[in-house]
C-alpha cells in the first residue's frame, strides 16, 4: 500500500456528519492510492462512504453538517491538510474533476451544452483555444457537434452523461472522480458509458478513482480496488488478487454473492443483516455484527490493517490477518 | 415564438373586451350620478339637466351606450371628460406617465434591492446582514404608506427642509427639470422602492435558497467556478423564475398600485385622478382608467412570459425533441 511511486496518496481520512446534535463518523481513516494514469476503485455497499469520500477530496461535502475530522492528501509531491477546505476547493478542476449519479440534475438545464463545457475550459485555463478543445472533447466522449446546441433535457440519458464526462474532462484535471457513473442508466447505456471511459482512460491516459457499489464494474476499470465498509477502507489490493483471494470476510462475502446471484442489472444482490450505520469512534470491527466468523476480540478491538500477501500490495483490516 | 406572439395578442383582444363591459356596468351600477356631481347644489334652470343627460348620451338604454362606447373605442376614441374638459385618452396618457414615472423606477431599484436581499441570505457568513436586511424588508412590507409619508414629509420636508413636500414639479425653481423631478421623487420613490423590495425580497430569498440546493450547483463547483460566478451564472438564473413573476405582476399593477402614496405626496398621477374621478361620477374617466389599466395586466402577462422562455428553455413552446 504504501508505493512510493503514488502520484496521489490520501491517509487516515475521517468525514463527520452532525446528526441530531452528535457527530457521526462516515468515514473513518480511509486511505487511497493512485498511481498516474492507474484506475483505482472504491467498492462498497449503500451508506458505505463512498461518496463522503469523493466530496472530502472535491470539498463538496455539505457546508451545514459535514466537517472532515482529519485527512492528510499529498498529490505530485505536495501535501495538503484535507481539514482546510478553502486550500482543498482551489483544487477543484486541474487537479480533481468529477461525474456525478444522475446525469440530467447535474447539468444546469438553464444553459447550453457547449456554454457548460466551455464553461469548465475557461475556467481552468483562460488562454485556451475554446473551439478546439470543444471539438476536442466531443470527439472524446462520441458525441455528435450538433448537440452542443442542445439543452440538457433535449438530450437522452447516456448522452448527458457523456456531457458530464466532457465538462470533467475540459478542466484537464490531473484525476477524474467518477461516483457512480453508470447507476442511474438503464443497462446498454449503463456499457456505453463503461466502454466509453475504459477508452478515454487509455487514449489519454487519464487517472481515474471509480466509485461502484458493483465490484464487477470497478474490475473492468480498474487496476487496484479498495473495498470499503461502515467507513472503513477494510481491504485493499491489485483487481486480481481481490477477485481471485479476498482476505476480508465481507470482501469474500461480496464475491460470493456476486457470483452466486447475479441481477438482471448486474448489481450485487444484498448481503444479510443491517446496512452499516453511522460509528462513532472508538468500537470494534464495524463488519463484525455480520461476520460469519467473528471471534470475541472483533466487536471490542478494531481490527489494524495488516498485509496480507503480495510483497505488502494486498491489505486487509481483520483480526484474522493480524 | 411567433406563434406564440399571435396566440396571445389574439387572446388579449377578448380579454380586453371583457374588461371595457365589465367596466362599463360597474362604473354604472355604483350609487350616484354624473350630472348631479356635475351640477351639484346650485340652482339650475328647469330643463338644464335633462339637456346635460342628453348631450351626454346618458338619456339612452344602457345596452346602447355600451355599443355607441365600444364603438368609439375600437376607434381610439374614450370620451370626453366633463368633469375635466378634456378628452379622455390624452387625460389619463399624461397622468399615466406621471404614474410611471414615479413607479419605474421604484420599482427597478426595488427589484436590483430584493435579489441583492436574496443573494445576502444566501451567505452562510453573512448571518447578522441578513437578519437585519430580513427585519428591514419586514419593516418595509409592513408599515402603513401613509404614516410612513407622514413621517417622511415632517422630517424631511418640514424639519430639515432638504425636499419638496408635495407634488412633481415645483412651480418656480432654478433646477434644471431632472433634478427637480429627483428632488420630488425621492420620498415618494423610497416610499415604493422599500415597499416592493420587500415584496422582492421575500420571494427571491427562497427561490435563490432553493436554486442554490440544485445538484447543477455542485457540478459548477466542481469546475473550480467562483463564488461570484456561481451565483450570477447558475444561482440567480435558476431561481429567477419566480422573482421574475413576482416583478412582472407588480408591475402590471403599477398604473393603480401607488394610489396611496400619490394621494400622500399629492403626486398627480392616475392615483389621483381615479380618486377624483370616482367622486365626480366621471364615467368615461374611469371607463379609461380600468381600460388602461387592464391593458397594462394584459401586457405584462404577456412580457413576462417572454421572459420565462428567454430565461428557460424548458418552457420554449415547440423546442426541438424532448
Ligand atoms: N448530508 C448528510 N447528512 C447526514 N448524513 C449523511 C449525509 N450524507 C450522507 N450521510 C450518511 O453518511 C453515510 C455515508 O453516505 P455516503 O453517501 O457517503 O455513502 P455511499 O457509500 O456513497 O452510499 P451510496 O451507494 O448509497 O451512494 C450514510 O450513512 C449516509 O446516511
Ligand atoms: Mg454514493
Amino acid at each position: 500500500m504504501s508505493a512510493a511511486d503514488s502520484m496521489l496518496r490520501i491517509r487516515d481520512l475521517s468525514v463527520v456528519y452532525e446528526i441530531d446534535g452528535r457527530e457521526l463518523f462516515a468515514v473513518k481513516n480511509a486511505f487511497i492510492d493512485l498511481k498516474m494514469g492507474e484506475g483505482v476503485g472504491i467498492v462498497g455497499e449503500s451508506g458505505s462512504g463512498k461518496s463522503t469520500f469523493a466530496r472530502a477530496m472535491m470539498a463538496l461535502l455539505p457546508a451545514t453538517n459535514a466537517r472532515v475530522a482529519s485527512g492528510v492528501m499529498e498529490i505530485d509531491g505536495v501535501s495538503y491538510d484535507m481539514v482546510d477546505k478553502s486550500g482543498m476547493a482551489r483544487l477543484r478542476g486541474r487537479t480533481f474533476a468529477m461525474v456525478f449519479q444522475d446525469p440530467l440534475s447535474y447539468l444546469n438545464p438553464l444553459m447550453t451544452i457547449r456554454s457548460q463545457i466551455v464553461e469548465a475550459i475557461r475556467l481552468n485555463d483562460p488562454s485556451a483555444n475554446v473551439d478546439h478543445r470543444v471539438r476536442e472533447l466531443l470527439d472524446l466522449v462520441r458525441l455528435p457537434q450538433r448537440c452542443l446546441t442542445a439543452y440538457p433535457h433535449e438530450l437522452s440519458g447516456g448522452m448527458r452523461q457523456r456531457v458530464l464526462i466532457a465538462i470533467a474532462l475540459g478542466c484537464r484535471p490531473k484525476v477524474l472522480i467518477a461516483d457512480e457513473p453508470t447507476t442511474a442508466l438503464d443497462v446498454t447505456t449503463q456499457a456505453e458509458i463503461l466502454a466509453l471511459i475504459k477508452d478515454i482512460k487509455r487514449e489519454i491516459g487519464m487517472s481515474l478513482v471509480l466509485i461502484s457499489h458493483d465490484l464487477g464494474v470497478v474490475s473492468s476499470l480498474c487496476e487496484r480496488v479498495f473495498v470499503m465498509y461502515g467507513g472503513y477502507t477494510i481491504e485493499t489490493g491489485a483487481r486480481e488478487k481481490i477477485l481471485s483471494t479476498p482476505a476480508h470476510p465481507y470482501t469474500q462475502a461480496l464475491i460470493h454473492t456476486a457470483r452466486a446471484v447475479r441481477g438482471e442489472d448486474g448489481r450485487f444482490v444484498t448481503l444479510s443483516g443491517d446496512v452499516p450505520r453511522l460509528v462513532e469512534a472508538g468500537k470494534g470491527c464495524p463488519f463484525a455484527p455480520r461476520c460469519g466468523v467473528a471471534m470475541p476480540q472483533c466487536d471490542t478491538v478494531l481490527p489494524s490493517l495488516a498485509h496480507v500477501n503480495d510483497n505488502g500490495r494486498h491489505s486487509a483490516r481483520c483480526h484474522m490477518h493480524s | 415564438m411567433l406563434r406564440l406572439f399571435w396566440n396571445r395578442l389574439v387572446w388579449a383582444i377578448p380579454v380586453l373586451l371583457v374588461i371595457v363591459v365589465l367596466n362599463f356596468v360597474l362604473v354604472r351600477l355604483a350609487p350616484g350620478d354624473p350630472i348631479t356631481s356635475i351640477i351639484g347644489e346650485y340652482p339650475t334652470p328647469e330643463g338644464y339637466a335633462e339637456q346635460l343627460r342628453a348631450q351626454m348620451g346618458l338619456d339612452r338604454p344602457i345596452h346602447e351606450q355600451l355599443l355607441i362606447y365600444l364603438g368609439h373605442v375600437f376607434q381610439g376614441d374614450l370620451g370626453y371628460s366633463f368633469a375635466n374638459r378634456q378628452p379622455v385618452l390624452s387625460l389619463i396618457l399624461g397622468k399615466a406617465l406621471n404614474t410611471l414615472a414615479l413607479m419605474v423606477p421604484g420599482l427597478i431599484f426595488a427589484s436590483l434591492l430584493g435579489i441583492l436581499i436574496g443573494r445576502v441570505s444566501l451567505s452562510t457568513s453573512a448571518r447578522f446582514l441578513d437578519s437585519t436586511l430580513t427585519g428591514l424588508s419586514l419593516f418595509g412590507y409592513s408599515v402603513p404608506i401613509f404614516w410612513l409619508g407622514q413621517v417622511l414629509i415632517i422630517l424631511f420636508a418640514v424639519e430639515l427642509q432638504w425636499l419638496p413636500a408635495q407634488g412633481m414639479f415645483a412651480l418656480q425653481t432654478d433646477l434644471p427639470p431632472f433634478l427637480d423631478y429627483l428632488a420630488h421623487w425621492a420620498m415618494p420613490g423610497f416610499a415604493v422602492t422599500i415597499f416592493y423590495a420587500a415584496i422582492v425580497a421575500r420571494v427571491a430569498r427562497a427561490s435563490l435558497k432553493e436554486a442554490v440546493t440544485g445538484d447543477y450547483i455542485v457540478t459548477a463547483l466542481a469546475k473550480g467556478t467562483s463564488q461570484r460566478r456561481l451565483f450570477w451564472r447558475h444561482v440567480l438564473p435558476n431561481g429567477l423564475v419566480p422573482i421574475v413573476s413576482v416583478i412582472g405582476y407588480n408591475f402590471g399593477l403599477a398604473l393603480t398600485g401607488a394610489i396611496l402614496v400619490e394621494s400622500v405626496f399629492a403626486w398627480p398621477g392616475l392615483g389621483a385622478l381615479f380618486m377624483a374621478s370616482i367622486i365626480a361620477r366621471d364615467y368615461p374617466t374611469l371607463q379609461g382608467i380600468f381600460l388602461l389599466a387592464g391593458a397594462a395586466v394584459v401586457v405584462s402577462n404577456f412580457v413576462t412570459d417572454v421572459v420565462y422562455e428567454i430565461i428557460d428553455p424548458r418552457m420554449r413552446n415547440g423546442s426541438r425533441g424532448a
